[in-house]
């Protein structure tokens, strides 16, 4: 599908914003749901990076002693530990809308990984305890399955008010 | 229609006298000197020698022999210098996985570039920039690890893995007289890796129609003619040899599945080798994944079976019976060649489970598959296969 440029942009800047949505969320379950806490730290300090093809647009986490971080713009390296790369929007948003689990994009070979492909099943559980607390539409209870037993209220209240960083 | 990518970007020569193709397929690349890696136990060293003797313009400029079980940096970096310093242009390698994965690893680094392969580690992000000719002749049966893009090495005590297509050799060169001297009880290894991959392929998330004729037909070949190869049949031999390369194509495009991860876990921890645990804990796998995926495994059914079985069984029991008869298959296998299938009588501790599971957990091959696998599922398995 064509999109004119300003169009691109926006689809750019939307998904910049739900890569970080979804980081709030990661940040959030580390911090208080253990099963995520574990894989946060059995992850070693490392530095990742998930992005979207071709426009680079994407975050950089560094996790540090089993908590995370969110690295500023200026700071993005050059090279991360782990560098998860969507091969184009198409492949990502559904992903991050929800609609699509990381092991369906996978296996659809919408993903490109650079580094230890072991520490992309941390992060793929990690994401999927997250997405299991956020999302609460039937579909996602289908491929996320249940929550674990933090409260939901709880996770999302550190995502809108925590400084997300 | 569902998204997906189909790659397939080996030559497969394959029958007997094949080897003697190798000068005119190198020279149709551009290549005149040949790195040559072979394994002590490879069976193709005298015949390879040969078809190059024939062969005025290209030579074997250069050439290792050593057993390896698995590739290692330093052997990489080792075979790269003898690479440069002989002015070598292309790779031969003829063996098992070990020296198969090594020379996959050095063909990554030379089309890249780069000398330190720790910076390759990834999926599918390495884009080869320099062409540098690589035929794989096998001679060991060896899951077609010759035919995927899968190289998994070691570096100190991690088993790193790389996908990538510059992985896979330009051609693939199978002549059952090359296999011929294998030790049956590697053979019947072999078999039972190349069903557990070619099964894995099938049932994978992954698979897509093309990967899965790939794997039916590997399946079916195993089923008819593993026996007969065992017994040493020249022509079994090839076809199975066939089948590995079959099996490496569509895992290449699938993934191995969680029984390869499970091995590869048993194998890291326990000091035993991954075609043994394989052959352990295969069957119970294929158990639990048939429980969600019955509709695959019925379709199985035809393939490892016949037709026959396939018709005369309910719908509602081909899962259940594709099941009882690869069971069976690995039965027959195992009991030909001396092959043991309890996790204890390989040598592999109990107390060692829980550090297997943690690392069977986040093993890249459960990421294919279809089922969520928790600790309790691989340690449900464990317990059944000990």
């Amino acid at each position: 599908m064509e999109h004119s440029p300003r169009k691109r942009r926006f689809a750019n800047y939307f998904a910049k914003r739900r890569l970080l949505w979804v980081y709030r969320g990661i940040k959030a379950c580390c911090m208080y749901d253990d099963n995520a806490a574990k894989y946060c730290a059995a992850m070693g300090d490392c530095t990742i990076r998930i992005r979207i093809l071709p426009d680079v647009t994407g975050i950089v986490i560094r996790v540090k002693d089993g908590a995370t971080q969110l690295l500023r713009e200026d700071e993005l390296l050059v090279h991360a530990d782990l560098d998860i790369c969507f091969k184009n929007l198409a492949g990502a948003m559904p992903v991050l809308r929800g609609r699509k689990s990381v092991k369906q994009a996978y296996a659809e070979k919408r993903i490109v990984i650079l580094g230890d492909i072991s520490k992309v099943m941390m992060i793929n559980n990690i994401i999927r305890i997250t997405l299991a607390y956020v999302l609460t539409d039937p579909n996602a209870r289908k491929m996320y399955g249940e929550p674990g037993n933090v409260p939901r209220a709880k996770i999302i209240n550190e995502m809108i008010v925590g400084d997300g960083k | 229609m569902r998204y997906g990518e189909f790659v397939n970007k080996v030559k497969v020569i394959c029958g007997a006298g094949s080897i003697d193709s190798l000068p005119h397929e190198l020279s149709r690349r551009g290549a005149r000197s040949v790195l040559l890696i072979c394994d002590a136990a490879g069976g193709a060293l005298g015949a390879i020698k040969s078809a190059f003797d024939k062969c005025d313009g290209i030579k074997i400029k250069a050439a290792y022999t050593g057993a390896t079980d698995f590739a290692d940096n330093v052997l990489i970096n080792e075979l790269y210098d003898i690479y440069s310093l002989n002015q070598c242009d292309c790779i031969v390698v003829s063996g098992g996985s070990g020296i198969t994965n090594t020379a996959k690893l050095l063909r990554m680094m030379l089309s890249t570039g780069v000398r330190n392969i720790d910076s390759l580690i990834g999926m599918d992000y390495i884009h080869g920039t320099y062409s540098v000719p690589f035929i794989a002749v096998p001679s060991v049966l060896d899951v077609g690890v010759d035919a995927t893009k899968i190289a998994v090495y070691s570096s100190g005590r991690r088993i790193i893995q790389l996908v990538s297509d510059e992985a896979t050799p330009d051609c693939c060169v199978i002549d059952p007289s090359a296999m011929k001297d294998v030790a049956t009880k590697e053979m019947g290894l072999s078999c039972i890796g190349i069903l557990s991959c070619a099964i894995s392929a099938y049932i994978g998330m992954q698979s897509g129609i093309l990967s899965d004729e790939f794997a039916f037909e590997s399946v079916k070949i195993i089923a008819d003619r593993a026996i007969e190869a065992l017994d040493g049949d020249e022509d079994a031999i090839g076809r199975v040899g066939e089948a590995a390369v079959m099996t490496g194509i569509a895992v290449s495009n699938s993934m191995v599945g969680f029984a390869a991860a499970i091995a590869s876990s048993i194998a890291s921890h326990s000091q035993v080798r991954q075609s043994e645990a394989t052959a352990c804990v295969l069957a119970n796998c294929l158990r639990l994944e048939a429980e969600r995926l019955g509709d695959k495994f019925s379709r199985l059914l035809y393939y490892a079976a016949g037709g026959e079985a396939y018709l005369s069984t309910d719908d509602k029991d081909r899962a259940d019976e594709c099941c009882n008869r690869i069971d069976s298959l690995i039965c027959d296998i195992a009991a030909k060649c001396g092959i043991a299938l309890k996790l204890g009588e390989i040598g592999v501790d109990a107390s060692a489970f829980p550090d297997i599971i943690d690392s069977a957990e986040v093993n890249g091959a459960i990421l294919s598959c279809a089922r969520n696998i928790s600790k309790a599922d691989i340690a449900d398995i464990l317990d059944k296969s000990y």
